[in-house]
């Protein structure tokens, strides 16, 4: 079997058998998860931990070497995403208790103003100036229901798989939710359409 | 859960006409704030949508400890399957790699009972003491030993 014939019979393969594969050392099958989830999960930890761009690289690399380290840890009958994403979000969880990303973020907010105010709203962009108040309201809220809104909204998981994860009922997932869309609907009034 | 029970019971308090105008001002309010969520969604979408992409060092440093950990693990291997590793295989191959093994172990036990059948020697026990030990493949007998008297 030539490599660009095993390449294409790896991209068509699903996330689960690609996770066997890796434990038994099949390198295309490690490239191609990575190639799936690298940015989705990077861009899950911008979110996460104040975008702190070189602690979000190292989480990546983290939770791939655990991957390959450890993969007999995970159980095929369950999905992958799921579980990738909860051990991501186990991650995160356990960064917030060290509160280092609690430092980061009062840190942010006492520059929140230079941040804000510095900028010239006729020479920024209005797309530019949104995303970087939501980033900064993100950047707030508590890290569960920041998660489960990232996940949600982010990453499409349903409710039930977002309860699973975080260890609680669907219940909470919903009002968690709800309190996010609140807060930043009332946060961002400024940028309503018929404001 | 409090935010969304003082919706529902907003909702139940103007659907049973009880509401007062604090509440029904407070309805409008929650319900503004979800509308202007709906107005805003694809927006904010579009912006926790965006992705953002790592440096490419990250790739090069778990290919290096991919390599490291798979080329680690060969060499201990030596052809023996770890018992965890057999379930990812295809079930004659197990059956093939079992009875390889079984095959191996009866001859090797074989081979060694059929030499120590012959065997008969003399064991040096003790320094200051030696005993005549002759083994055959019916009995082990001793003819002497002898204790230092100390």
């Amino acid at each position: 079997m030539n490599i660009q014939t095993e390449m294409k019979i790896v991209t068509q393969e699903s996330d689960e058998s690609l996770v066997e594969r890796i434990g038994l050392g099949d390198k295309p099958a490690f490239d191609e998860l990575y190639k799936r989830y690298n940015k989705q999960l990077f861009s899950f930890f911008m979110k996460m931990l104040a975008r702190d761009r070189e602690k979000c690289e190292d989480f990546l690399q983290d939770i791939f070497l655990r991957l390959f380290e450890k993969s007999n840890y995970f159980d095929s009958s369950r999905k992958f995403k799921p579980w990738f994403y909860s051990v991501a979000h186990n991650m995160v969880k356990n960064e917030y208790k060290k509160l280092q990303v609690r430092q980061i973020i009062s840190r942010d907010a006492d520059t929140e103003n230079v941040r804000v105010n510095g900028h010239n709203p006729e020479t920024t962009t209005q797309e530019k100036f949104f995303s970087e108040k939501l980033d900064l309201l993100l950047m707030k809220i508590d890290p569960e229901k920041k998660a489960a809104f990232l996940l949600k909204y982010k990453e499409g998981f349903a409710i039930n798989e977002i309860a699973e994860m975080q260890g609680v009922k669907e219940g909470t997932i919903k009002s968690r939710l709800f309190y996010v869309k609140k807060y930043l609907s009332q946060e961002l009034a400024e940028f309503k359409p018929n404001a | 859960m409090k935010e969304m029970e003082k919706l529902y019971d907003l909702l139940n308090s103007f659907k049973k006409g009880n509401s007062d105008k604090e509440d029904k001002l407070s309805l409008e309010e929650e319900l503004g704030n979800m509308e202007a969520f709906e107005n805003m969604e694809e927006r904010i979408m579009n912006d926790i949508s965006e992705l953002d992409a790592p440096n490419d060092s990250v790739k090069n440093k778990l290919d290096a400890a991919f390599a490291e950990k798979f080329r680690a693990d060969k060499p201990h291997q030596m052809g023996i399957i770890p018992i965890t590793k057999l379930s990812s295989k295809k079930p004659w191959k197990v059956f093939a790699y079992a009875a390889s093994v079984s095959l191996f172990m009866y001859f090797t036990v074989q081979v060694g009972f059929q030499d120590m059948g012959n065997f008969n020697t003399t064991y040096p026990l003790l320094a200051d003491s030696i005993g005549e030990v002759s083994i055959d493949s019916n009995h082990i007998s001793v003819d002497s030993v002898i204790f230092p008297n100390n």
